[in-house]
Protein backbone atom coordinates (compact mmCIF):
# COMPACT_ATOMS: atom_id res chain seq x y z
CA UNK A 1 0.00 0.00 0.00
CA UNK A 2 1.57 3.53 -0.87
CA UNK A 3 1.62 6.00 1.30
CA UNK A 4 -1.00 7.99 -0.97
CA UNK A 5 -3.48 5.65 -0.26
CA UNK A 6 -3.91 8.20 3.33
CA UNK A 7 -5.33 10.49 1.16
CA UNK A 8 -7.19 8.28 -0.35
CA UNK A 9 -10.81 10.14 -0.07
CA UNK A 10 -12.97 6.65 1.62
CA UNK A 11 -9.88 7.01 4.04
CA UNK A 12 -9.77 9.92 4.82
CA UNK A 13 -13.77 9.94 5.61
CA UNK A 14 -13.03 8.01 8.84
CA UNK A 15 -10.62 10.46 9.83
CA UNK A 16 -13.31 13.28 9.43
CA UNK A 17 -15.61 10.34 11.28
CA UNK A 18 -13.05 10.55 14.02
CA UNK A 19 -12.65 14.23 14.11
CA UNK A 20 -8.67 13.98 13.78
CA UNK A 21 -7.95 15.39 9.76
CA UNK A 22 -6.23 18.37 8.67
CA UNK A 23 -7.97 20.92 6.64
CA UNK A 24 -6.17 20.17 3.66
CA UNK A 25 -7.06 16.69 3.43
CA UNK A 26 -10.97 17.84 4.87
CA UNK A 27 -11.06 19.63 1.31
CA UNK A 28 -9.56 16.70 -0.36
CA UNK A 29 -12.10 14.68 1.14
CA UNK A 30 -15.18 17.56 0.51
CA UNK A 31 -13.92 18.07 -3.23
CA UNK A 32 -14.18 14.31 -4.15
CA UNK A 33 -18.09 14.27 -2.21
CA UNK A 34 -18.86 16.72 -4.99
CA UNK A 35 -18.20 14.49 -7.52
CA UNK A 36 -18.99 11.31 -6.31
CA UNK A 37 -23.12 10.85 -4.73
CA UNK A 38 -21.62 7.75 -2.95
CA UNK A 39 -19.08 8.99 -0.58
CA UNK A 40 -21.28 11.93 -0.35
CA UNK A 41 -24.01 9.91 1.01
CA UNK A 42 -21.63 8.63 3.88
CA UNK A 43 -20.61 12.19 4.50
CA UNK A 44 -23.98 13.03 5.27
CA UNK A 45 -24.21 9.75 7.77
CA UNK A 46 -20.60 10.51 9.20
CA UNK A 47 -21.44 13.97 9.90
CA UNK A 48 -23.88 12.68 12.58
CA UNK A 49 -21.16 10.28 13.68
CA UNK A 50 -18.52 13.00 14.29
CA UNK A 51 -20.95 15.60 15.65
CA UNK A 52 -21.95 13.53 18.55
CA UNK A 53 -18.24 12.14 19.56
CA UNK A 54 -17.03 15.47 19.35
CA UNK A 55 -19.59 16.28 21.95
CA UNK A 56 -18.12 16.72 25.64
CA UNK A 57 -18.01 13.42 27.18
CA UNK A 58 -19.49 11.90 24.67
CA UNK A 59 -16.42 9.83 23.27
CA UNK A 60 -15.33 9.12 26.60
CA UNK A 61 -19.13 7.41 27.12
CA UNK A 62 -18.52 5.37 24.50
CA UNK A 63 -14.80 4.46 25.19
CA UNK A 64 -15.97 3.28 28.93
CA UNK A 65 -19.11 1.27 27.29
CA UNK A 66 -17.03 -0.50 25.08
CA UNK A 67 -14.62 -1.52 27.82
CA UNK A 68 -17.13 -2.80 29.80
CA UNK A 69 -18.27 -4.63 27.32
CA UNK A 70 -14.79 -6.35 26.18
CA UNK A 71 -14.46 -7.33 30.43
CA UNK A 72 -18.43 -8.99 30.67
CA UNK A 73 -17.24 -10.72 28.03
CA UNK A 74 -13.48 -11.65 28.83
CA UNK A 75 -15.24 -12.84 32.14
CA UNK A 76 -16.99 -15.55 30.47
CA UNK A 77 -15.08 -17.89 28.80
CA UNK A 78 -14.64 -19.09 25.61
CA UNK A 79 -16.85 -21.75 24.71
CA UNK A 80 -14.47 -25.04 23.40
CA UNK A 81 -15.23 -25.11 19.58
CA UNK A 82 -16.38 -27.93 17.90
CA UNK A 83 -14.37 -29.55 15.69
CA UNK A 84 -14.55 -28.53 12.34
CA UNK A 85 -15.51 -30.95 9.61
CA UNK A 86 -12.98 -29.57 7.38
CA UNK A 87 -11.22 -31.94 4.70
CA UNK A 88 -7.36 -33.01 6.23
CA UNK A 89 -4.78 -32.59 3.30
CA UNK A 90 -1.83 -33.75 5.68
CA UNK A 91 -0.17 -34.28 8.61
CA UNK A 92 -1.39 -34.42 12.53
CA UNK A 93 -1.49 -38.03 12.55
CA UNK A 94 -2.10 -38.76 15.48
CA UNK A 95 -3.90 -42.30 14.66
CA UNK A 96 -3.36 -45.40 16.73
CA UNK A 97 -4.01 -48.83 15.46
CA UNK A 98 -7.06 -49.45 17.63
CA UNK A 99 -8.61 -46.46 15.69
CA UNK A 100 -8.34 -48.35 12.48
CA UNK A 101 -10.28 -50.96 14.11
CA UNK A 102 -12.93 -49.01 15.42
CA UNK A 103 -14.13 -47.54 12.40
CA UNK A 104 -13.71 -50.81 10.50
CA UNK A 105 -16.38 -52.30 13.21
CA UNK A 106 -18.17 -48.64 13.13
CA UNK A 107 -18.16 -49.55 9.27
CA UNK A 108 -20.25 -53.04 9.95
CA UNK A 109 -22.15 -52.20 12.18
CA UNK A 110 -23.71 -49.90 10.36
CA UNK A 111 -24.26 -52.11 7.35
CA UNK A 112 -25.83 -54.69 9.53
CA UNK A 113 -28.24 -51.56 11.39
CA UNK A 114 -29.34 -49.97 7.90
CA UNK A 115 -30.08 -53.60 6.44
CA UNK A 116 -32.43 -53.85 9.48
CA UNK A 117 -34.30 -50.88 10.20
CA UNK A 118 -34.65 -50.61 6.08
CA UNK A 119 -36.21 -54.54 7.04
CA UNK A 120 -38.19 -53.58 9.87
CA UNK A 121 -39.14 -50.15 7.55
CA UNK A 122 -40.46 -52.58 4.44
CA UNK A 123 -42.00 -54.80 6.10
CA UNK A 124 -43.97 -52.21 8.58
CA UNK A 125 -45.02 -49.98 4.93
CA UNK A 126 -46.02 -53.47 3.73
CA UNK A 127 -48.69 -54.23 6.49
CA UNK A 128 -49.54 -50.76 6.14
CA UNK A 129 -49.55 -50.22 2.23
CA UNK A 130 -51.21 -54.31 1.81
CA UNK A 131 -54.51 -53.33 3.48
CA UNK A 132 -55.30 -50.57 1.74
CA UNK A 133 -54.46 -51.95 -1.90
CA UNK A 134 -57.11 -52.00 -3.63
CA UNK A 135 -58.07 -56.09 -4.91
CA UNK A 136 -56.68 -56.53 -8.18
CA UNK A 137 -58.95 -56.84 -11.18
CA UNK A 138 -60.46 -60.79 -11.94
CA UNK A 139 -59.96 -62.35 -14.90
CA UNK A 140 -63.72 -62.28 -16.63
CA UNK A 141 -64.96 -60.13 -13.65
CA UNK A 142 -66.21 -56.51 -13.87
CA UNK A 143 -63.64 -53.88 -15.89
CA UNK A 144 -61.91 -51.97 -13.17
CA UNK A 145 -60.32 -49.37 -15.48
CA UNK A 146 -61.43 -47.10 -13.62
CA UNK A 147 -59.85 -47.27 -10.44
CA UNK A 148 -56.90 -45.71 -8.93
CA UNK A 149 -54.79 -48.53 -6.80
CA UNK A 150 -54.54 -45.54 -4.30
CA UNK A 151 -57.72 -46.17 -2.33
CA UNK A 152 -59.41 -42.13 -2.19
CA UNK A 153 -59.01 -42.71 1.76
CA UNK A 154 -55.46 -42.21 1.28
CA UNK A 155 -55.57 -39.48 -0.25
CA UNK A 156 -58.25 -38.37 2.28
CA UNK A 157 -55.38 -39.06 5.04
CA UNK A 158 -53.02 -37.20 3.65
CA UNK A 159 -55.43 -34.13 3.08
CA UNK A 160 -56.72 -34.05 6.65
CA UNK A 161 -52.56 -34.10 7.74
CA UNK A 162 -51.71 -31.51 5.10
CA UNK A 163 -54.61 -29.71 7.13
CA UNK A 164 -53.92 -30.40 10.59
CA UNK A 165 -49.88 -28.92 9.82
CA UNK A 166 -51.22 -26.33 7.95
CA UNK A 167 -53.87 -25.22 11.26
CA UNK A 168 -51.10 -25.85 13.97
CA UNK A 169 -49.01 -22.93 12.33
CA UNK A 170 -52.04 -20.52 12.97
CA UNK A 171 -52.19 -21.67 16.74
CA UNK A 172 -50.03 -20.82 19.51
CA UNK A 173 -48.25 -24.49 19.43
CA UNK A 174 -44.65 -23.90 18.19
CA UNK A 175 -45.06 -20.83 17.96
CA UNK A 176 -41.91 -19.09 15.84
CA UNK A 177 -39.51 -17.40 17.76
CA UNK A 178 -39.67 -13.25 16.94
CA UNK A 179 -37.41 -10.97 16.11
CA UNK A 180 -37.34 -7.68 17.36
CA UNK A 181 -37.53 -4.36 15.01
CA UNK A 182 -34.95 -2.72 16.42
CA UNK A 183 -32.40 -4.96 15.87
CA UNK A 184 -32.77 -6.72 13.27
CA UNK A 185 -35.84 -4.85 10.63
CA UNK A 186 -34.24 -6.48 7.72
CA UNK A 187 -33.92 -10.47 9.50
CA UNK A 188 -37.59 -9.76 10.99
CA UNK A 189 -39.61 -8.89 7.47
CA UNK A 190 -37.18 -12.15 6.14
CA UNK A 191 -38.84 -14.21 8.75
CA UNK A 192 -42.22 -13.33 7.81
CA UNK A 193 -41.47 -13.48 4.09
CA UNK A 194 -40.36 -16.93 5.37
CA UNK A 195 -43.65 -18.29 7.09
CA UNK A 196 -45.76 -16.40 4.29
CA UNK A 197 -44.06 -18.80 1.68
CA UNK A 198 -44.19 -22.13 3.86
CA UNK A 199 -47.47 -21.80 4.28
CA UNK A 200 -48.54 -20.99 1.12
CA UNK A 201 -46.91 -24.56 -0.12
CA UNK A 202 -49.11 -25.92 2.46
CA UNK A 203 -52.22 -24.23 1.88
CA UNK A 204 -51.25 -25.59 -2.07
CA UNK A 205 -50.52 -28.71 -0.56
CA UNK A 206 -53.87 -29.03 0.92
CA UNK A 207 -55.85 -28.04 -1.96
CA UNK A 208 -53.73 -30.84 -3.88
CA UNK A 209 -54.64 -33.59 -1.73
CA UNK A 210 -57.80 -32.43 -1.81
CA UNK A 211 -58.67 -32.30 -5.65
CA UNK A 212 -56.96 -35.79 -5.42
CA UNK A 213 -59.39 -37.00 -3.08
CA UNK A 214 -62.25 -35.62 -4.64
CA UNK A 215 -61.39 -35.83 -7.87
CA UNK A 216 -59.08 -38.44 -8.54
CA UNK A 217 -58.61 -40.06 -11.59
CA UNK A 218 -59.23 -42.98 -13.23
CA UNK A 219 -56.11 -45.49 -13.58
CA UNK A 220 -54.14 -43.01 -10.55
CA UNK A 221 -52.96 -40.58 -13.40
CA UNK A 222 -52.33 -37.52 -12.53
CA UNK A 223 -54.87 -35.01 -14.28
CA UNK A 224 -54.67 -31.33 -15.67
CA UNK A 225 -55.54 -29.75 -12.41
CA UNK A 226 -53.69 -31.78 -9.88
CA UNK A 227 -50.46 -30.76 -12.48
CA UNK A 228 -50.94 -27.61 -11.71
CA UNK A 229 -51.51 -27.88 -8.01
CA UNK A 230 -48.59 -29.71 -7.76
CA UNK A 231 -46.79 -27.21 -9.40
CA UNK A 232 -48.43 -24.28 -7.15
CA UNK A 233 -46.38 -26.35 -4.09
CA UNK A 234 -43.26 -26.07 -5.91
CA UNK A 235 -43.28 -22.22 -6.14
CA UNK A 236 -43.25 -21.45 -2.21
CA UNK A 237 -40.78 -23.59 -1.32
CA UNK A 238 -38.25 -21.78 -4.02
CA UNK A 239 -39.56 -18.85 -2.54
CA UNK A 240 -38.68 -20.06 0.85
CA UNK A 241 -35.24 -20.62 -0.73
CA UNK A 242 -34.31 -17.55 -2.20
CA UNK A 243 -35.81 -15.54 1.10
CA UNK A 244 -32.58 -17.36 2.50
CA UNK A 245 -30.08 -16.95 -0.46
CA UNK A 246 -30.81 -13.35 -1.50
CA UNK A 247 -31.48 -9.93 0.13
CA UNK A 248 -35.04 -9.64 -0.27
CA UNK A 249 -35.96 -6.88 1.58
CA UNK A 250 -35.28 -3.04 0.40
CA UNK A 251 -33.96 -0.73 2.77
CA UNK A 252 -34.24 2.96 3.76
CA UNK A 253 -31.32 4.49 1.63
CA UNK A 254 -31.09 1.46 -0.64
CA UNK A 255 -35.17 0.40 -2.47
CA UNK A 256 -33.40 -1.46 -4.80
CA UNK A 257 -31.66 -3.59 -2.77
CA UNK A 258 -33.88 -6.88 -2.86
CA UNK A 259 -33.68 -6.03 -6.79
CA UNK A 260 -32.03 -9.30 -7.43
CA UNK A 261 -34.91 -11.04 -5.64
CA UNK A 262 -37.30 -9.97 -7.15
CA UNK A 263 -35.65 -10.94 -10.50
CA UNK A 264 -35.12 -14.55 -9.12
CA UNK A 265 -38.67 -15.05 -8.18
CA UNK A 266 -39.78 -13.84 -11.65
CA UNK A 267 -37.95 -15.95 -13.22
CA UNK A 268 -38.57 -19.07 -11.41
CA UNK A 269 -42.32 -18.27 -11.68
CA UNK A 270 -41.67 -18.30 -15.59
CA UNK A 271 -39.96 -21.80 -15.55
CA UNK A 272 -42.77 -23.32 -12.93
CA UNK A 273 -45.19 -22.09 -15.14
CA UNK A 274 -43.29 -23.44 -17.96
CA UNK A 275 -42.91 -26.74 -17.08
CA UNK A 276 -46.80 -26.52 -16.07
CA UNK A 277 -47.87 -25.80 -19.50
CA UNK A 278 -45.56 -28.67 -21.00
CA UNK A 279 -46.93 -31.04 -18.24
CA UNK A 280 -50.28 -30.37 -19.00
CA UNK A 281 -49.50 -30.83 -23.31
CA UNK A 282 -48.04 -33.85 -21.87
CA UNK A 283 -51.17 -35.15 -20.10
CA UNK A 284 -53.55 -33.93 -23.40
CA UNK A 285 -50.94 -35.26 -26.05
CA UNK A 286 -50.90 -32.06 -27.28
CA UNK A 287 -47.63 -30.80 -29.59
CA UNK A 288 -46.46 -34.56 -30.56
CA UNK A 289 -45.77 -34.64 -26.46
CA UNK A 290 -46.60 -37.34 -24.45
CA UNK A 291 -46.46 -38.13 -20.62
CA UNK A 292 -42.83 -37.83 -20.82
CA UNK A 293 -44.07 -33.80 -20.64
CA UNK A 294 -44.67 -34.82 -16.85
CA UNK A 295 -40.92 -35.08 -16.25
CA UNK A 296 -40.28 -31.64 -16.22
CA UNK A 297 -42.88 -30.77 -13.59
CA UNK A 298 -41.46 -33.72 -11.37
CA UNK A 299 -38.00 -32.11 -11.91
CA UNK A 300 -39.26 -28.13 -10.80
CA UNK A 301 -40.69 -29.59 -7.84
CA UNK A 302 -37.78 -31.70 -7.11
CA UNK A 303 -35.49 -28.80 -7.48
CA UNK A 304 -37.64 -26.79 -5.34
CA UNK A 305 -37.50 -29.13 -1.89
CA UNK A 306 -33.66 -29.87 -2.71
CA UNK A 307 -32.50 -26.03 -3.09
CA UNK A 308 -34.55 -25.50 0.16
CA UNK A 309 -32.72 -28.45 2.04
CA UNK A 310 -29.29 -27.67 0.92
CA UNK A 311 -29.94 -23.85 2.99
CA UNK A 312 -30.94 -26.32 6.02
CA UNK A 313 -27.28 -27.51 5.46
CA UNK A 314 -26.00 -24.65 6.57
CA UNK A 315 -24.30 -24.85 10.55
CA UNK A 316 -25.95 -21.72 11.36
CA UNK A 317 -28.98 -24.00 11.60
CA UNK A 318 -28.07 -26.91 13.21
CA UNK A 319 -30.24 -29.23 11.61
CA UNK A 320 -28.69 -33.13 12.47
CA UNK A 321 -27.42 -34.38 9.63
CA UNK A 322 -29.35 -37.35 9.69
CA UNK A 323 -32.36 -35.58 9.54
CA UNK A 324 -31.08 -34.27 6.01
CA UNK A 325 -31.75 -37.81 4.85
CA UNK A 326 -35.65 -38.39 4.39
CA UNK A 327 -35.61 -34.42 3.15
CA UNK A 328 -32.97 -35.36 -0.22
CA UNK A 329 -35.31 -38.34 -0.40
CA UNK A 330 -38.02 -36.50 -0.44
CA UNK A 331 -36.99 -34.40 -3.31
CA UNK A 332 -36.03 -37.52 -5.29
CA UNK A 333 -39.50 -39.14 -4.56
CA UNK A 334 -40.78 -35.28 -5.56
CA UNK A 335 -39.31 -36.44 -9.29
CA UNK A 336 -40.84 -39.71 -9.79
CA UNK A 337 -44.00 -38.42 -8.33
CA UNK A 338 -45.59 -37.82 -11.81
CA UNK A 339 -44.26 -41.48 -13.01
CA UNK A 340 -46.51 -43.13 -10.11
CA UNK A 341 -49.34 -44.49 -12.48
CA UNK A 342 -46.56 -46.74 -14.15
CA UNK A 343 -45.54 -48.41 -10.95
CA UNK A 344 -47.14 -51.78 -9.37
CA UNK A 345 -50.35 -50.77 -7.74
CA UNK A 346 -48.70 -51.72 -4.15
CA UNK A 347 -45.46 -50.38 -5.11
CA UNK A 348 -48.01 -46.70 -5.61
CA UNK A 349 -49.49 -47.17 -1.96
CA UNK A 350 -45.76 -47.90 -0.73
CA UNK A 351 -44.54 -44.75 -2.24
CA UNK A 352 -47.14 -42.71 -1.80
CA UNK A 353 -47.14 -43.64 2.36
CA UNK A 354 -43.11 -43.06 2.07
CA UNK A 355 -43.87 -39.50 0.45
CA UNK A 356 -46.26 -38.41 3.23
CA UNK A 357 -43.59 -40.03 6.09
CA UNK A 358 -40.97 -37.24 4.40
CA UNK A 359 -43.80 -34.39 4.43
CA UNK A 360 -44.17 -34.86 8.02
CA UNK A 361 -39.84 -34.62 8.57
CA UNK A 362 -40.22 -31.89 6.39
CA UNK A 363 -42.74 -29.88 8.29
CA UNK A 364 -40.73 -30.79 11.84
CA UNK A 365 -37.49 -29.67 10.67
CA UNK A 366 -39.11 -25.90 9.74
CA UNK A 367 -41.10 -26.26 13.01
CA UNK A 368 -37.88 -27.08 14.89
CA UNK A 369 -35.90 -24.51 13.24
CA UNK A 370 -39.09 -21.39 13.81
CA UNK A 371 -39.70 -22.91 16.83
CA UNK A 372 -36.30 -23.32 18.65
CA UNK A 373 -34.89 -19.60 17.16
CA UNK A 374 -32.27 -21.47 14.98
CA UNK A 375 -33.54 -19.84 11.35
CA UNK A 376 -33.75 -16.73 13.70
CA UNK A 377 -30.02 -16.91 14.51
CA UNK A 378 -29.36 -17.64 10.95
CA UNK A 379 -31.36 -14.54 9.59
CA UNK A 380 -29.83 -12.78 12.33
CA UNK A 381 -26.37 -13.71 11.28
CA UNK A 382 -26.96 -12.39 7.57
CA UNK A 383 -28.37 -9.47 8.47
CA UNK A 384 -25.22 -9.26 10.69
CA UNK A 385 -23.08 -9.97 7.77
CA UNK A 386 -21.09 -12.90 9.57
CA UNK A 387 -22.40 -15.69 6.55
CA UNK A 388 -19.84 -13.98 4.31
CA UNK A 389 -16.58 -15.52 3.02
CA UNK A 390 -14.50 -13.75 5.59
CA UNK A 391 -16.68 -13.24 8.53
CA UNK A 392 -16.55 -9.67 8.39
CA UNK A 393 -17.92 -6.58 6.98
CA UNK A 394 -20.38 -8.22 4.13
CA UNK B 1 -43.03 29.90 -0.74
CA UNK B 2 -39.20 28.96 -2.01
CA UNK B 3 -36.70 31.75 -2.57
CA UNK B 4 -35.23 31.72 -6.10
CA UNK B 5 -31.38 31.82 -6.82
CA UNK B 6 -30.94 34.78 -9.21
CA UNK B 7 -30.75 33.42 -13.21
CA UNK B 8 -28.40 35.41 -14.42
CA UNK B 9 -24.53 35.24 -13.51
CA UNK B 10 -22.67 38.58 -13.94
CA UNK B 11 -19.04 36.81 -14.63
CA UNK B 12 -17.52 34.00 -15.10
CA UNK B 13 -16.65 33.93 -11.48
CA UNK B 14 -20.36 34.23 -10.56
CA UNK B 15 -20.80 31.33 -13.34
CA UNK B 16 -18.36 28.78 -11.54
CA UNK B 17 -20.22 30.06 -8.10
CA UNK B 18 -23.61 28.92 -9.86
CA UNK B 19 -22.15 25.95 -11.35
CA UNK B 20 -20.82 25.00 -7.88
CA UNK B 21 -24.48 25.78 -6.50
CA UNK B 22 -25.93 23.55 -9.18
CA UNK B 23 -23.36 20.41 -8.38
CA UNK B 24 -24.73 20.61 -4.44
CA UNK B 25 -28.24 20.59 -4.89
CA UNK B 26 -27.95 17.83 -6.72
CA UNK B 27 -25.64 15.68 -4.73
CA UNK B 28 -28.59 17.12 -1.68
CA UNK B 29 -32.05 16.02 -3.77
CA UNK B 30 -30.06 12.01 -4.96
CA UNK B 31 -29.20 11.80 -1.05
CA UNK B 32 -32.66 13.23 0.50
CA UNK B 33 -34.36 11.34 -2.35
CA UNK B 34 -33.15 8.02 -1.44
CA UNK B 35 -33.73 8.82 2.17
CA UNK B 36 -37.13 9.96 2.05
CA UNK B 37 -38.14 6.86 -0.87
CA UNK B 38 -39.07 4.68 2.26
CA UNK B 39 -40.97 6.88 4.31
CA UNK B 40 -43.51 7.36 1.31
CA UNK B 41 -42.78 11.38 0.76
CA UNK B 42 -43.14 12.31 -2.30
CA UNK B 43 -40.07 13.94 -4.38
CA UNK B 44 -41.37 17.49 -4.84
CA UNK B 45 -40.58 17.07 -1.18
CA UNK B 46 -37.09 16.11 -1.51
CA UNK B 47 -37.01 19.03 -4.16
CA UNK B 48 -37.83 21.78 -1.07
CA UNK B 49 -35.25 20.51 1.12
CA UNK B 50 -32.53 20.92 -1.39
CA UNK B 51 -33.75 23.72 -2.80
CA UNK B 52 -34.33 25.39 0.46
CA UNK B 53 -30.39 23.99 1.65
CA UNK B 54 -28.73 25.86 -1.63
CA UNK B 55 -30.56 28.71 -0.82
CA UNK B 56 -29.63 28.83 2.68
CA UNK B 57 -26.21 28.68 1.16
CA UNK B 58 -26.16 31.55 -1.03
CA UNK B 59 -28.04 33.98 1.19
CA UNK B 60 -26.01 33.15 4.67
CA UNK B 61 -22.55 32.09 3.15
CA UNK B 62 -22.26 34.21 -0.09
CA UNK B 63 -18.43 34.46 0.55
CA UNK B 64 -17.92 30.61 0.41
CA UNK B 65 -17.06 29.65 -3.42
CA UNK B 66 -14.80 27.13 -2.98
CA UNK B 67 -16.64 23.81 -3.98
CA UNK B 68 -14.68 21.70 -1.04
CA UNK B 69 -16.24 24.80 1.43
CA UNK B 70 -19.21 24.75 -0.14
CA UNK B 71 -20.04 21.06 0.32
CA UNK B 72 -18.82 20.96 3.44
CA UNK B 73 -21.49 23.13 4.83
CA UNK B 74 -24.29 22.22 2.95
CA UNK B 75 -24.21 19.05 4.50
CA UNK B 76 -24.61 20.43 7.69
CA UNK B 77 -27.24 22.57 6.59
CA UNK B 78 -29.11 20.10 4.40
CA UNK B 79 -28.64 17.78 8.09
CA UNK B 80 -30.86 20.33 9.83
CA UNK B 81 -33.65 20.73 7.21
CA UNK B 82 -33.94 16.58 6.58
CA UNK B 83 -33.95 16.24 10.50
CA UNK B 84 -36.71 19.56 10.28
CA UNK B 85 -38.51 17.87 7.95
CA UNK B 86 -38.95 14.51 10.25
CA UNK B 87 -39.76 16.24 13.41
CA UNK B 88 -42.65 18.20 11.24
CA UNK B 89 -43.75 14.92 9.53
CA UNK B 90 -43.77 12.99 12.51
CA UNK B 91 -45.89 15.30 14.73
CA UNK B 92 -44.09 14.93 18.24
CA UNK B 93 -46.20 17.28 20.04
CA UNK B 94 -44.38 16.49 23.60
CA UNK B 95 -41.14 16.65 22.48
CA UNK B 96 -39.89 20.26 23.44
CA UNK B 97 -37.37 22.32 20.95
CA UNK B 98 -34.57 24.54 22.18
CA UNK B 99 -36.60 27.46 22.85
CA UNK B 100 -39.03 25.64 25.62
CA UNK B 101 -36.14 24.34 27.21
CA UNK B 102 -33.89 27.70 27.12
CA UNK B 103 -37.43 28.95 29.12
CA UNK B 104 -37.12 26.37 31.68
CA UNK B 105 -33.52 27.00 31.54
CA UNK B 106 -31.81 29.67 30.19
CA UNK B 107 -28.04 28.41 30.72
CA UNK B 108 -28.59 25.21 29.05
CA UNK B 109 -31.90 24.38 27.18
CA UNK B 110 -30.43 24.70 23.91
CA UNK B 111 -27.36 23.04 24.96
CA UNK B 112 -29.77 20.27 26.22
CA UNK B 113 -30.98 19.15 23.08
CA UNK B 114 -27.68 19.11 21.12
CA UNK B 115 -26.77 16.60 24.04
CA UNK B 116 -29.61 14.69 23.89
CA UNK B 117 -29.15 14.33 19.80
CA UNK B 118 -25.54 13.76 20.71
CA UNK B 119 -26.54 10.63 23.04
CA UNK B 120 -28.69 9.30 20.76
CA UNK B 121 -26.49 9.00 18.16
CA UNK B 122 -24.08 7.71 20.32
CA UNK B 123 -26.17 4.97 21.40
CA UNK B 124 -26.65 4.40 17.72
CA UNK B 125 -23.00 4.19 17.35
CA UNK B 126 -22.43 1.70 19.86
CA UNK B 127 -25.39 -0.69 19.12
CA UNK B 128 -23.82 -0.56 15.48
CA UNK B 129 -20.43 -1.35 16.94
CA UNK B 130 -21.29 -4.27 19.10
CA UNK B 131 -23.58 -5.71 16.23
CA UNK B 132 -19.84 -6.05 13.97
CA UNK B 133 -17.45 -8.52 14.07
CA UNK B 134 -14.83 -8.99 16.73
CA UNK B 135 -12.20 -7.47 14.08
CA UNK B 136 -14.00 -4.94 12.54
CA UNK B 137 -15.06 -3.64 15.98
CA UNK B 138 -11.67 -3.05 17.20
CA UNK B 139 -10.37 -1.24 14.16
CA UNK B 140 -13.35 1.16 13.97
CA UNK B 141 -12.82 1.47 18.22
CA UNK B 142 -9.59 2.27 17.47
CA UNK B 143 -10.08 4.45 14.52
CA UNK B 144 -13.25 6.64 15.17
CA UNK B 145 -13.23 6.44 19.61
CA UNK B 146 -9.61 6.48 20.55
CA UNK B 147 -8.73 8.43 16.86
CA UNK B 148 -5.45 6.45 16.58
CA UNK B 149 -3.76 7.22 12.96
CA UNK B 150 -4.27 4.10 10.76
CA UNK B 151 -0.08 3.27 11.05
CA UNK B 152 -1.04 3.32 14.96
CA UNK B 153 -3.94 0.54 14.41
CA UNK B 154 -1.55 -1.49 12.09
CA UNK B 155 0.77 -2.12 14.95
CA UNK B 156 -1.65 -2.29 17.61
CA UNK B 157 -3.88 -4.73 16.14
CA UNK B 158 -1.34 -6.77 13.48
CA UNK B 159 -3.36 -6.06 10.54
CA UNK B 160 -0.85 -6.59 7.64
CA UNK B 161 -3.49 -6.10 4.48
CA UNK B 162 -4.85 -3.54 3.04
CA UNK B 163 -5.84 -1.93 6.13
CA UNK B 164 -7.37 0.97 4.24
CA UNK B 165 -9.66 -1.39 2.34
CA UNK B 166 -10.98 -3.40 5.53
CA UNK B 167 -11.39 0.28 7.77
CA UNK B 168 -13.69 1.04 4.48
CA UNK B 169 -15.79 -2.10 4.32
CA UNK B 170 -16.30 -2.13 8.58
CA UNK B 171 -17.52 1.69 8.27
CA UNK B 172 -19.83 0.33 5.30
CA UNK B 173 -21.16 -1.98 7.63
CA UNK B 174 -21.56 0.34 10.64
CA UNK B 175 -23.64 2.65 8.67
CA UNK B 176 -25.60 0.14 7.70
CA UNK B 177 -25.83 -1.21 11.08
CA UNK B 178 -26.93 2.13 12.01
CA UNK B 179 -29.76 2.22 9.96
CA UNK B 180 -28.97 5.81 8.84
CA UNK B 181 -27.50 8.53 11.49
CA UNK B 182 -29.84 11.11 10.43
Amino acid sequence: MSELDEWDPEALLLDYSAGKISPAQERVLFAAAAADQDLFDQLMEAEALRNALNFPGERQRASAVLQAWDLRNASIPPPIPEPVAYARLRGGSQRHPPALWADLLRSVISTVATALVLRLCYAGIMVMGSALVNPPVQPGGASDAGSSPIPSILHLVHAAIAALLLGIQFTPFFKPQEITERDHPIARKCLAQFIAGWRWAWAAWLALYCWLWVYGSPGGRPDVVADILNCLTAFPLFWCFFVLDKPSVSVPGNPERNAAFRKAIGTIWGIGAGAAVLAVAGHLHLWGLNEFGLVFMGIYDGLAIAFLVGRFDSHWMKVPRWMLAPLYGYALIQMIWVFFFRLPPAWQVYSYLVALLFKVCLFLVVTHLLHAGNLRRYLEAAEDGKLGPQGEAA
Amino acid sequence: MLRMLPVRAVDAEDEQYHKHLGIVRERILNYVRRRLAPHRADFSQAEDIAQSSVVALWEQYPQKRELAEMVRIAIGVARHKIAQFHKDREKLPHIPDAAELWQLNPHSGERLVEQMAAREHTDRLLLALLRLPARCRELLTLKLIEQKSYAEIRSITGISGNIYEMARRCFQALLRNAGGMI
